[in-house]
This record gives C-alpha cells, structure tokens and sequence, in this order.
C-alpha cells in the first residue's frame, strides 16, 4: 500500500532522513520507533509532502506521491493526525470535523459526524465548543475524527498519546483497536511499546535518520536489547 | 565638466590601402573635436578669439593611445571634453569610437596664447594667425580654418617666450581675456543656449489631472515658440509634488543643485508654493508661479526674483463676494478646505461680502463624502451658500449636493470649483452654477482664441485656467530671456522686463503689481450647456477692472 | 446651530452609510490580512477598478445596475488574476517586501487607468429610480442611494457572516487562519483557497468602488484615499475578523461622521466660538486615529480580535 524507498530529507543544510525505507501493507497496523529527534516526524512530514525529501521514491498504491503538494497526498488517501493534535482552535468540534471532510475513494460506509461521535462519545457531548477550548485528549480524539473525516485508506497517528493521562491514553488505545478491527490501515509513531507490541503486525525502529532494525512484534518482545538499546526501555 | 560630441565619417582620403586610418588623422579629428566644443558653446574661434584678445589656442603637448582600428566607411564619434583650465593651459581629453568599440584615446594640452602687446598693432587676424593651414578632414566647416598651431613657425615664435615666461612683451594672454574666456568656459552651463526650467506640478493621483492640463500646456506653449524659450534651446524638467510641500522642496533643490535649473515654475498648491518659493528664490533663481497665490508671497515674503501669472488668492472669491453683496443676498454658509488656500478664499470673500456668514466650516483637505456636512447645511437653511473646492473635491461636493436635492433649493456659488476640468464629470450637477474668475476660455483676445483653439485641437478638450497660467507663465520667461539677448546671468534686466509683461497673455494685457502679482480683471462666469451639447464656462459680467490684492502694501519691494 | 433630533438622525443614517461603505473595503482587506498574513496595499485600487468597469459597463448597457452587477465578477476576475500572477510568490516574504511590491501595484494601476481612461475624473450618473429621497420620518428626507448603500452593506454584511460561519468553504477560510500546513495536509488545496480569497475580497472592494462611483468621483488614485481609513477600521476591529470589521467600520463611520457634523458646537459650549473654529475641524479630522490610538492602547488586538490567531 505505502512504499517508501530510502528517501533523504533535509531542512536547509541540515539532513535528517540518510535513506529511509519502510512499507505498509493493506490492513497492516506499522510502527514507526525510536527516541525523540531520530526523525520519526520528519519521515512522516515527508510522506505527506509537507517537507520535500531531496531523493528516494513514494509510493502509495503503486502511485508515486513524493513532489506532490500536501493536499494532493491527503487526496491520494492518506489521513494524518499530527504530533501536537493542531486542531482548529477557532472551529467548533463540529466544525473541525466537517471542515475538511471528504469521501474521494467512495466508500460505501464512509465516516461521518455520527460515526465519529460515537466512537467518542465525549467529543459528541462539546460539538459546539471550539477546538481551543477542549481538553487534551478530547483534543486527541477530535484531531483523529477529523482525520478519519476524510475517510483515508491509511492513517498515520503521530504521537498520539503523547502528555496524555493513563486513562486517556487507554481509550485512544481502544479506539485504534476498533479501527484496526475495522480494516483501517494504519501508520503508528508513539513510544508506548507495551500497546503498541499489543496491536501492530510490524515495526520499523529509526536512529539517527537511519532505520536500524524492522521486525513483527513476536520479534521486537524477544529483544530486550534492542528495546534497551534504541528505545530506552 | 564641459563636453561635446561629434560624428564624423572616415572618408577614402583618411585610409592606407587596406581601408585602415592613418594614425595621424586621429590628431586632426581631436583638434577637430576641441575646435567644435567651443563652437557648441558659443564660441567659435574666429569670433571668441578677438573677443576675448587672444591669438589662438596652440598645442603645447599631445598624445593618443589607439585601442582598435578605425576603417573606410566607419562613422566615427568624437568625445571631446575640457579637462582642467589653468591660468596658462589648459587640457583636452577625446575619445574616438565606432559605435561602442573604442578606437582611440586622446590628450591635447593647448596654451592660451595673447596678443603681444607692442605687436598688437598689426598683428595678424585671428583667422590668418597661423594654424596648420588647411581644413580638418571631415571637418563640417571645411570654410573655418582650425588654429592648429603646432605646427606654425610664427606662433612658436610667440610660445617661445610664454614657454620660458621671462618676457613681458609678449603676454602670454591678458588678464583680462584668461579671466573672459575661464569664466565663459566654466560658466559655460550658464550661458550655454539652453535654458532650463524645471516645472512643478501634480502629476499623480487625484489630482493628478490639473497637473496634466498644466503640462499640456507648457508644452503647447513650447510648440507655439517652435521649442524655443527666448530664442534658446529650452530642456524642460518636470517634476511631481504629489500634493506635498516637502516633495515639492525636495523637487526644487533637486532641479536647483542637479539640474542647475534657471527658472522654476508652476505649482498649484499654496502650501506647497510656501515651501517652494522660497527655496528657489534664496538661491537666486526666478520663481514663476502659474497657480498658487499665497498672501505671505503677495506680502512680507514677496522677492524680486518671484512673479505669479495667476493671482493672490484671495482675489477670486473677493470678486465672488463683491457680486453676492451687489446681489444683496444675506445669511451665507461658506465652506473651504482646511489649508493654506482655503483660509484666503474666505478671507478675501468676507472682505467684500459684508452681510451675514452664517457659518465657516473647514473640511480635510482631499476628503471625498460630503453628505454629514450637507445635512449640517440642510438643517442651517442659508439663503446661499459659497465655497472652495478645487480638482477632486469639486466634483464629489457637487455630486452630493445635487442628490442631496439641495442644488433647487439652496443657490451654490463657489471659486475654483466648477471648471473646465469638473464639468465634463458633473455635467448638470453643475449647471447654471455661478463663478468669479479672471480668465475664461471665451475671452476674445487673439492670444486667447489661439491658446484655446490650438488646446482643443492638439489634446481634444477644453483647457482650464490652470493650463492658461502655465502657458501665459512660458510666454512670460520668453519676453524675459528676449529682452536680455539670451544672456541668463542678466536677471536685472529679466526682472525689470517681466514687470513690464510685455508678451500676449491670454487674459488680454496686464500690469504687475509692486509685489509681482497681476493687476487684472475678474469676471462673473456662469456654467452653461452650448447648443452642441457641451457644458461650458461663459463669462456673464466684470466684475473687477484691474483689480488689486490686498496685500501688495506689505510687501516692501519699490520700483 | 441648533441641533434637533432629525438632524441627529440624519448624520448617524451618514454615518451608518460610510460604516457600510468602508465594511466593504475593510472586509476583503481583513480576509486577506488575517487569513494569508498578507498586506495588500493596492486593496485601493481594486476599489478603483470596480468603479471604472461598473461605469464603463454601465455606460454600454444603459443600466447603472446591470453595470454594478457586471463589475462584480469582472473584479473578481481581476483580484484573482493579480493573485496568480503577482502576489502568490509573495506570502512566504516577510511584509517589508509585500508593502513595496503591492504599493508598486498601486502605481501600476492608477498608470493603467490613467492610459485607458484618462486622469480626468469620468461623469457616472445615479440611475433615476434612487435619485429621490425616501422620507425616514416625517420632515427627515434622505438620499435614496445612499439608503440603498445602507441595504446593500447590511446585506452584504448577513451574506457574508452565512459564509463565514455557515458553510464549509467558511470553516476553512477560518481553518486556514490558524493552521494552514493542517488544512493543507487535510486534503484542501489551500492555494486555491487564497485565491478565491482574494477575489472574493477583491469583488466586494470592487462592489464598495461601483456604488462609490455616481457619489464620488471616479478617477486615478480614488482608492488610496480611502485606503487609509479602511486600515483604521481593520486595525480597531481586530486583524482577521469579519465581526471586527463590521464593528470597526460603524464605529469609524460614525465617528467621523459625527465628529465632522457635532464636535464644533459641542466644544463651542466649553470654549469660545473662535476657538471651537479653529479646534472643531483639526478635531473632527483626527478623531479616528485618536480612536485607534485608544483602541491599540487599551485593547491591542482590536475589539474583536479573531480567534485562534497565535
């Protein structure tokens, strides 16, 4: 579904990504690990062409995506919800969600208003508050209804549990599971290894640009060390 | 630094056989090129040199580095330039180019070489006194014959002496004639026959259509001269004030330092002339005004060196209130903008209106919505109303007087607001609407019908009395430089000639008052729609003959 | 002067009238300046070109209406077309360079005219139906166009507010405001957004121009003149919002309004009447920056800031 194929990225003279590769299959749910500043975000900026990688190949069902505008990318069926949340602090929840929302690839069952509310059903009782004014993670569920919203065929979550309380952080957990149940392709960068050793089929660890190691998850719980070594656990 | 450029064709006689030029013709073309630079500026030798006392310029050294070839057929250009001037010497620098491939450059330096005196008597004409004795090749005046004294043994007879200076029979030049000939050398700008004047005017934004009727017809004026100011070259330098005193300043040192302008004229704003004429004047150069007519220039701040084609401000609407008072209407509402001018014109209205101003009201200066102040008026119910709105501001008061439904009920007289340039915009707004002026394009003078005629024709409109001042201010810096033969370093008698204003204005004949503002006529004209459709000005009335302003005994100036 | 209630009616119905007008400028000004982090000095002359093309095609359809509603798109067309062409490689530059390259505009288009035209200002004439009054209370007459300037900015103004709030190109204008990179990477060409952005604020700059035409006067150079002002109306309001911008426009509309017509007899009861003359007009004339002075000093953001702006 996703291919990227080492792709270096740099901004201005300082390079990032030294040949990235990684790939993502139909229904997969993949990981993306390592420490912060390994360039983790940076491989995700680039896969949603919001930072331009200066060599390597894109491709997204077999469509080359590199050089394409963000809004091309997100069109091609690729949803993002980013490190930080970035929801539109001046929209209502409401808003935020119908803003952007699109159903380009036609799905029969697409993701709508109703539909994201109840998988959050929190988000359903603040619709009319503005994005600004919710908490941290009601923030996190509406920057991942607004996400679904364009009902993508693969959906990257960027540290979305980041500074988030255990229970939060619970609930988010369970609504990645229910999408992956759902056949959601997904992309996942988070430092939660335990969760995510529990709902990914592959994971892909980067250092210094670089990725170090790849495996399933069978793979990366035997390995102590390299947890110890790359992730700091 | 003083130049002069030539073209010059290399002809069969200047070639070897394989079509290059002979070295030597490049020192030939210098002398030619020296020769012709002081013919440019008004000094061609045979008469320069017994003007001045001197014998000839002969070369003392000279030298040339040749860069490229030059062949048959070639147009060669020739830079010539002054270089320095010393008391004995002086030095000339050429160049010699084919388009812009450099041939060749070159020095001379030359001695200015007198009459001696005991040998004065008979001593030889200029034009036999020696040279080399035949034309330049190429020259354009093979009839002049070039002192290229190099080479003749008798004014090497003469140089001799000078060179080792011991001897005073022989004069190397008198002090008289170094100091005529340096002083016509460096002054040459000054006395070169081009006159500059520099024009200043609106050119740009709203207002920027006053500034173009100004324009058009100096530049009409010009034609009419056939591109002559008193019988020299003129190079006008236009120039931008954008409704600003400072840019306008800005604009006059620019054309006084860089330009080294000889008259500056135009203006239509008081403030800006305020700024400007002053400027102009403290650097001994003429200020010819050709619209804007502030009192302080009309009194205290009046100068020898400012005359205004137009009038005291207060003047026009002095006319205005003379005829309202004769009309005995009372209770009036005056309105202006709130500026230099805006204060004259009501100044001078209630100078001659002595019935009862029921209201003053000053507006922004260039401010376009009218209505609040409108309704001001509709509520004070006047029995009339009087104001200034020039350019821009005319129009939209119009305008929104007419479709404030007051044009029917309450009678609008005004100054400087209905002319040639708001009627084609407001049409019937302005209809029968009353004005004082002092000119008028259906005067009936001959300078006026030509002016007026020749104006339509070339630019296909109506001109306006902004145009009229400026054409009439071009006309009035003719007579002057006429009068003085040409000499622009003579400003007494330019000045005594201008307060004759002995030229065909399109008012018909004026006299200067002692502050150099006009003693003119004002007439009572009113906004009339012809039989082809046209709206136009028409005169009704006089109202003043040859009316003074009513500063003139401030200003201290007698003559 | 005596002052009566008809006469205050009728100079805030004045000033609601220039309220609306500048709304209209300062609506496209503050889109563009708050949702691009664009400043677009030559909004003015956008303002300018509408009132020349209504004019002109007014002038060849016969009807001052028809030509007010071809103006409409015609400036739209205009505004986008100067997007494309001169100000997209612009928005990544800091507001120095914007400032010099849309005064350069300014100057380009008052030059334009000026050949088309010409510098002298060109006769448009009110259409007959509103060249009456419409009495707003008995013995209180009051110009019909400028009544229907009234109408149309208010109408304007509820369009606008639907738009904004209401439908979903409004929610990403706003989205667009305060994140644009996540608009963008939510699938929305934001380019293109920018670019009916600023045609929209180019259309009601050229809406504001068209209905100035028969009270103002039409010529090169009308647009800076207002230009000012509308900067006033946008910066007491708050950069980026419409609601500020409406406020803002009433506010300065009135103040001036009323600052010209009541502030001398009202000072002439505190000081003398020669003195009130001389303050009265200096007065009224710097009324509104005296307001936006107070408005920058108590409330830097303008009343109503728009939200979400970092």
């Amino acid at each position: 579904m996703l291919t990227v194929d080492s792709i270096e990225t740099a901004y201005g003279v300082s390079q990032v990504l030294f040949g990235v590769s990684l790939a993502v299959g139909a229904g997969q749910v993949v990981t993306l690990l390592g420490r912060n500043g390994m360039g983790k975000t940076t491989t995700v900026r680039s896969i949603m062409g919001i930072a331009r990688p200066r060599a390597g190949t894109i491709q997204f069902e077999g469509r080359a995506i590199h050089g394409l505008p963000p809004y091309r990318v997100a069109q091609a069926g690729l949803g993002l919800v980013p490190e930080g949340r970035q929801v539109f602090p001046n929209l209502t929840v409401r808003e935020n969600l119908v803003a952007t929302a699109a159903n380009r690839a036609g799905s029969a069952d697409p993701w709508r208003v109703e539909p994201v509310f109840e998988l959050f059903p929190q988000l359903a009782a603040r619709a009319r508050s503005l994005g600004g004014a919710l908490s941290g993670g009601e923030q996190q569920m509406l920057a991942i209804g607004r996400a679904l919203m364009t009902n993508p065929r693969l959906l990257i979550l960027d540290e979305a549990t980041e500074g988030l309380a255990p229970l939060v952080r619970a609930e988010i957990w369970r609504c990645v599971e229910r999408l992956k149940a759902g056949g959601q392709s997904l992309l996942l960068i988070d430092k939660d290894v335990g969760a995510l050793t529990r709902i990914a089929d592959a994971h892909y660890i980067l250092e210094k640009g670089q990725i170090v190691w790849s495996g399933t998850s069978a793979d990366l719980r035997a390995r102590a060390d390299i947890q110890h070594r790359y992730l700091g656990v | 630094m003083i130049e002069h450029t030539t073209e010059v064709p290399v002809r069969w006689s200047d070639v070897d056989p394989a079509g290059v030029v002979f070295y030597p013709r490049f020192f030939e073309w210098y002398d030619l090129g020296c020769e012709l630079l002081f013919a440019s500026l008004g000094l061609p030798w045979p008469e320069a040199f017994p003007r001045y006392d001197i014998v000839g310029v002969p070369i003392v050294e000279s030298g040339s580095k040749f860069v490229s070839p030059a062949r048959y057929g070639d147009v060669l250009t020739i830079r010539s330039k002054v270089a320095w001037v010393r008391e004995k010497t002086f030095r000339m620098e050429h160049e010699i180019s084919v388009g812009s491939r450099l041939c060749s450059t070159g020095f001379e330096v030359r001695a200015w070489v007198g009459r001696p005196e005991v040998a004065r008597r008979d001593a030889p004409r200029p034009a036999d006194s020696g040279g080399s004795g035949r034309a330049a090749p190429g020259s354009v005046r093979p009839d002049v014959r070039p002192d290229v004294p190099g080479l003749s043994p008798a004014l090497f007879a003469r140089i001799a002496p000078l060179a080792s200076g011991r001897r005073s029979t022989v004069r190397t030049i008198t002090r008289v004639a170094l100091v005529g000939l340096l002083a016509a050398l460096i002054a040459a700008p000054a006395a070169a026959q081009t006159v500059k004047i520099g024009f200043i005017t609106t050119l740009s934004g709203p207002q920027g259509i006053i500034g173009e009727h100004m324009k058009n017809s100096v530049e009409l004026a010009l034609d009419h001269l056939g591109r002559k100011v008193g019988g020299l070259d003129v190079e006008m330098i236009y120039g931008d004030d954008q409704v600003k005193p400072d840019v306008g300043k800005q604009l006059a040192d620019e054309m006084l330092k860089k330009h080294k302008v000889h008259f500056v004229s135009g203006v239509i704003w008081s403030n800006v002339m305020l700024a400007v004429a002053p400027t102009v004047t403290s650097a001994g150069t003429f200020m010819i005004g050709t619209n804007a007519g502030p009192h302080e220039l009309a009194g205290k701040m009046c100068h020898e060196l400012f005359f205004t084609t137009s009038w005291q401000n207060d003047q026009t609407p002095e006319a205005m209130g003379k005829y309202m008072q004769d009309q005995n209407i009372t209770d009036v509402y005056a309105m202006a903008p709130n500026y230099a001018a805006g204060k004259d014109m009501i100044s001078g209205f209630k100078r001659y209106f002595k019935n009862k101003v029921v209201a003053e009201v000053y507006t922004q200066l260039g401010q376009q919505d009218y209505q609040a102040e409108i309704s001001q008026i509709r509520a004070a119910n006047p029995k009339a109303v009087f104001v200034f709105y020039p350019g821009g501001m005319g129009i939209q008061f119009l305008k929104q007087y007419a479709q404030a439904g007051l044009r029917g009920q309450i009678p609008l007289y005004s100054v400087y607001t209905v002319d040639e340039i708001s009627l084609p915009a407001v049409k019937e707004a302005a209809l029968g609407q009353f004005e004082t002026r002092y000119w008028s394009p259906d005067l009936k003078n001959e300078a006026n019908q030509k002016y007026v005629g020749e104006f339509r024709k070339k630019y296909g409109k109506a001109p306006v009395f902004y145009g009229a001042q400026s054409y009439d201010g071009i006309m009035l810096i003719d007579a002057a430089i006429r009068a003085v033969k040409g000499d622009l370093t003579n400003k007494k008698d330019m000045i005594a000639a201008m307060r004759r204003a002995d030229y065909k204005s399109t008012r018909g004949p004026y006299k200067y008052n002692v502050n150099h503002f006009p003693i003119e006529n004002f007439y009572l004209l009113k906004a009339v729609q012809n039989p082809d459709g046209e709206f136009a000005m028409q005169i009704q009335r006089t109202v003043f003959e040859n009316h003074k302003d009513a500063y003139s005994a401030e200003c201290p100036m007698k003559w | 002067m005596t002052v009566t209630v008809a006469l205050v009616l009728e100079q805030t119905l004045n000033g609601l009238q220039y309220g609306v007008m500048l709304f209209l400028m300062a609506a496209g000004l503050t889109l563009v300046f708050g949702i691009m982090n664009f400043v677009n000095l030559a909004h003015g002359s956008l303002y300018m070109v509408g009132a020349y093309l209504a004019t002109a095609f007014a002038a060849w359809s016969g009807s001052f209406v028809l030509g007010a509603a071809l103006a409409l798109p015609a400036t739209l067309l205009v505004g986008i077309v100067v997007e494309v062409v001169a100000l997209r490689t612009l928005y990544e530059r800091d507001h120095l360079d914007q400032v010099l390259a849309t005064f350069g505009l300014i100057l380009f288009f008052n030059e334009l005219i000026a050949i088309i035209w010409g510098r002298a200002a060109i006769y448009t004439s009110l259409p007959p139906f509103l060249g009456g009054h419409i009495r707003v209370l008995p013995g209180v007459p009051y110009p019909a166009y400028r009544a229907g300037i009234i109408l149309v900015g208010v109408t304007v103004a509820v369009l606008l507010w639907v738009l904004v709030t209401r439908t979903r190109l409004g929610m990403r204008i706003r989205a667009g405001a305060s994140n644009r990179t996540m608009v963008s990477a939510l699938g929305v060409n934001i380019r293109l957004l920018y670019t009916l952005v600023f045609g929209l604020g180019a259309a009601l700059a050229g809406l504001a121009g068209a209905m100035a035409g028969p009270i103002y006067s039409v010529q090169p150079g009308m647009g800076e003149a207002i230009l000012i002002q509308v900067f006033v109306v946008i910066v007491i309001g708050g950069i980026g919002s419409i609601r500020g911008a409406m406020v803002g426009a009433i506010v300065v509309g009135m103040a001036d309004t009323l600052g010209r017509a009541f502030l001398k007899p009202m000072l002439a009861t505190v000081i003398s009447p020669p003195a009130a003359d001389k303050a009265g007009p200096a007065l009224a004339s710097m009324l509104i920056y005296l307001l936006m002075a107070a408005v920058l000093f108590f409330r830097p953001e303008g009343l109503f800031p728009a939200r979400g702006r970092s």
